[in-house]
């Protein structure tokens, strides 16, 4: 018995002394990677470095960070502006980044919310999960709000290494990279990723298998919405909810977008804030502005950035009638 | 709790240190160890279904007691059936009420006769299948006097909820596990050691193999209209081995974690994809249940010392309730019938016992001839796995016909090639390690020949791959059985 102890032990014991550095180390060259996990790195580590001084900010999924250039922006409203979009996800989690965000930086004057169809829909899963593994261990917030999600186990957030386990592209990229001494090149600015790609076929190939799509409104996410515009106005902190542009294709397969939209209408109406709807704008009309159905190109993204820094600036961020269509 | 969960690394070994530290002086302390750890392993998925275990296993203990008391045969066949009718009552209500219903309800609609059965919204209990089974051979066994009723409730509680083989098998026999749980049990280094390694190809199979296949194939076989028939040949091949990775994989695991506790459990894989014939096939897949048909169905219908037409009645009948067995849908009941009519030329030209030897034993490479029967085996039963994993007949039939389209011929239009040439290039890995190990019960038994040097890079190498190569987690595919 003893000896069948002291051959496991020493077959594991190294292994686990090796966990916790070996956590460490990929963690840390994670956090430096500015390509993997759709460059959520550059942000994260921007939340967590305290340094963000913004005035603006941007929420919202994967199509606020490819809609709203924080350049143009700042040109047009003369403020510092920083994308928080977080790709694959509703405002669940994108209030989680809020939280992170606000509890190592000064907070902005204003927040434009990017809505969509997805808003309001509790994900069920982790997208993305690799862009929260430095973090998960040390972030409060990130625990309670990932831990209703399936993607890490409970252990995952205490025991090194093994929220690794399974990542095997991104060890062996870390790794190669490090031996390689590879530099990653950024993939965002300020939080936004402009697509140059043009028209793809996901939508075609989207369109071929699904039918149509219920848009899926959780309450206790919209509760979440309003519980968080209830902070912002506490704090005076102007927020515009705006539905970016999407391509008209896309219309033929919603159900229910309308109860959507009259959901965010009546939001806006509640906590009186500015809603900004651009889901019939002229660019809706165009693919050349969009690289899928949902998604605005770079050139989508400059014209629309450009379209609604025009629409602030001349109008302000408080509503003149209480929903309006530029 | 899974066996590949973090959470079942820590319960092991507590389990494992508590039985030979804390309650090795007594057998009877050990068995209520096994006993108390089996069902809060078992309550870890669902505590309320203990109720049901606890339930299930009481009647069949306190019915075999009456049935070996009983002095008349009427009273003996009393106990026998009120056991088989309540256990295939509790399966059936949780497992084939709502197919019997639906298909009852269809079938009178075709009659004109509308009918709106009330179905029941429950979750099967995991094991449900399996213990039941263990269950059904302990009374038989008694019914028949092969062997004695146990008098000891933890001892056979122990029997039919031992932890390891609880939720998936293998479908142990009482002639079998009973008299190991009755014995002393003393720590053995050398079994210790097989297990552990046991356990280590086990998760190999199921966290780096099944795992990685599952996605594979769960992509094809959700759309297939989408891909050709190059991608569905390969979906197909995919599941293929995340069926076996997966099961076998678990069959793996639950054996080397019983012999950590000195229990030796029947072995219920024997490198299935290198049989030469379905015949052969059915000898080294999921072995007890195939043997548990075959001893409480097959042979007491008539077995094959009957006429012709009562063999192939007999054939499809242990084939068909096999299907069945896996669950209530028609896909496993055609699986089933496929592979009936796969084996009844065998049975009937009198080749099933023609290849009962290890393929190639004294050489390292098959032949020409052993490499065709094996290939053309792998292909039937590939086939026959498209009905398994398809969501219907239809579906299947739909797969089935991608597969055999024009478009075979096309370069496969998997998304993401890469995936697949890795997945491709592991499978081919555990082929050859299964190969070369394929005369001993699991192929990493072997190396306890070789140097300790060469075994810690082994199982170094094999923890790593698990640990970097593991797919997305999917459950076990069993435990839905």
């Amino acid at each position: 018995m003893k000896k069948f102890l002291r051959n496991i032990l020493w077959l594991l014991l190294p292994l686990a002394l090796l966990a916790w550095p070996a956590d460490r180390w990929l963690s840390s060259r994670l956090k430096h990677s500015l390509e993997m996990a759709q460059g959520e790195f550059s942000v994260w580590e921007d939340i967590y470095s305290a340094k963000m001084q913004n005035e603006v900010a941007v929420y919202g999924s994967s199509r606020a960070w490819c809609h709203y250039d924080p350049e143009i922006l700042k040109d047009s409203l003369k403020a510092e502006t920083y994308n928080l979009g977080m790709d694959g996800y509703g405002f669940y989690m994108q209030h989680m980044r809020h939280l992170e965000y606000f509890r190592y930086n000064k907070h902005p004057k204003y927040i434009i919310l990017n809505l969509d169809l997805f808003t309001f829909e509790m994900p069920k899963g982790l997208y993305n999960a690799t862009q929260f593994i430095p973090y998960m261990s040390h972030s409060e917030n990130m625990r309670s709000y990932m831990r209703p999600l399936q993607g890490f186990t409970r252990f995952d957030y205490y025991v090194p290494l093994l929220r690794y386990y399974g990542r095997k592209s991104e060890c062996i990229s870390l790794i190669s990279d490090a031996m390689q001494g590879k530099q990653s090149l950024p993939m965002r600015h300020k939080g936004y990723h402009a697509h140059a790609s043009e028209w793809n076929e996901d939508f075609k190939n989207a369109a071929k298998l699904m039918e149509k799509y219920s848009i899926v409104i959780d309450s206790p996410v919209v509760q979440l919405m309003d519980r968080f515009l209830t902070d912002c106005a506490r704090e005076n902190i102007q927020v515009v909810m705006v539905y970016s542009p999407e391509n008209i294709a896309i219309r033929d397969f919603l159900r229910n977008k309308q109860q959507l939209v009259d959901l965010f209408r009546h939001i806006a109406q509640k906590h009186s804030l500015l809603f900004l709807d651009y889901s019939d704008d002229p660019l809706c009309y165009d693919r050349s502005n969009f690289y899928n159905a949902s998604h605005l190109n770079a050139r989508g993204s400059r014209l629309f950035s450009q379209k609604l820094g025009h629409y602030l600036k001349t109008n302000g961020f408080m509503p003149k009638n209480m929903a309006a269509t530029p | 709790m899974l066996f590949n969960s973090f959470a079942f690394a820590i319960f092991l070994p507590i389990v494992f240190i508590l039985y030979w530290f804390v309650f090795n002086k007594k057998l009877r302390t050990q068995n209520i160890l096994l006993l108390v750890a089996s069902y809060f392993f078992y309550a870890c998925w669902d505590w309320r279904f203990l109720f049901l275990l606890l339930f299930s296993t009481a009647l069949d203990y306190f019915s075999g007691l009456k049935i070996e008391k009983a002095a008349r045969p009427a009273t003996r066949k009393f106990w026998l059936w009120l056991s088989i009718g309540i256990n295939l009552g509790f399966l059936g209500i949780f497992k084939y009420y709502n197919f019997f219903a639906e298909n009852m309800s269809a079938l009178l609609s075709q009659f004109g006769l509308n009918s709106h059965p009330a179905l029941i919204q429950v979750i099967l209990p995991v094991g449900i299948s399996f213990y039941t089974f263990h269950g059904l051979s302990y009374i038989i066994d008694i019914y028949q006097r092969r062997i004695d009723a146990e008098k000891s409730f933890v001892d056979y509680s122990v029997f039919v909820s031992f932890f390891p083989l609880l939720v998936a098998g293998p479908i142990e026999r009482a002639t079998h596990l009973l008299p190991q749980i009755k014995r002393k049990r003393s720590f053995d280094y050398a079994t210790a050691v097989d297990g552990c390694r046991q356990i280590l190809w086990g998760l190999f199979k199921k966290v780096v193999i099944a795992d990685n296949c599952a996605e594979l194939a769960n992509e094809m076989f959700n759309y297939p209209g989408a891909h050709n028939g190059s991608a569905l040949w390969l979906g197909a091949l995919f599941f293929t081995f995340q069926i076996y990775g997966d099961f076998s994989g678990y069959s793996d695991i639950a054996l080397g974690t019983a012999k950590l506790f000195g229990i030796d459990l029947l072995r219920n894989f024997a490198y299935p994809y290198f049989s030469r014939d379905i015949a052969e096939f059915w000898r080294r897949w999921h072995i007890s249940l195939s043997s548990w048909f075959r001893d409480y169905v097959y042979i007491p219908l008539g077995g094959s010392k009957v006429p012709a037409w009562k063999r192939i009645r007999n054939t499809f009948i242990i084939f068909l309730l096999s299907g069945f067995w896996h669950g209530a849908q028609w896909t496993f009941i055609a699986w089933g019938a496929i592979n009936a009519i796969y084996f009844l030329p065998l049975l009937l030209t009198k080749r099933n016992r023609s290849n009962i030897d290890i393929v190639a034993a004294d050489k390292a490479l098959p032949s020409l001839r052993e490499l065709w029967s094996i290939g053309i085996t792998f292909i039937l039963t590939m086939i026959a796995w498209v009905f398994f994993r398809a969501e219907s007949i239809g579906s299947a039939f739909k797969y089935l016909k991608g597969m055999f389209s024009s478009s075979v011929f096309q370069k496969p239009d998997i998304d993401g090639m890469g995936r697949a040439c890795i997945a491709l290039g592991l499978i081919a890995i555990m082929l050859l390690i299964e190969w070369q190990g394929r005369r001993d019960p699991f192929p990493l038994r072997n190396i306890r020949q070789r140097s300790y040097a060469f075994q810690y890079a082994v199982y170094i190498l094999f923890i790593l791959a698990i640990f970097l190569w593991a797919g997305t987690p999917q459950q076990f595919i069993y435990f839905q059985f």
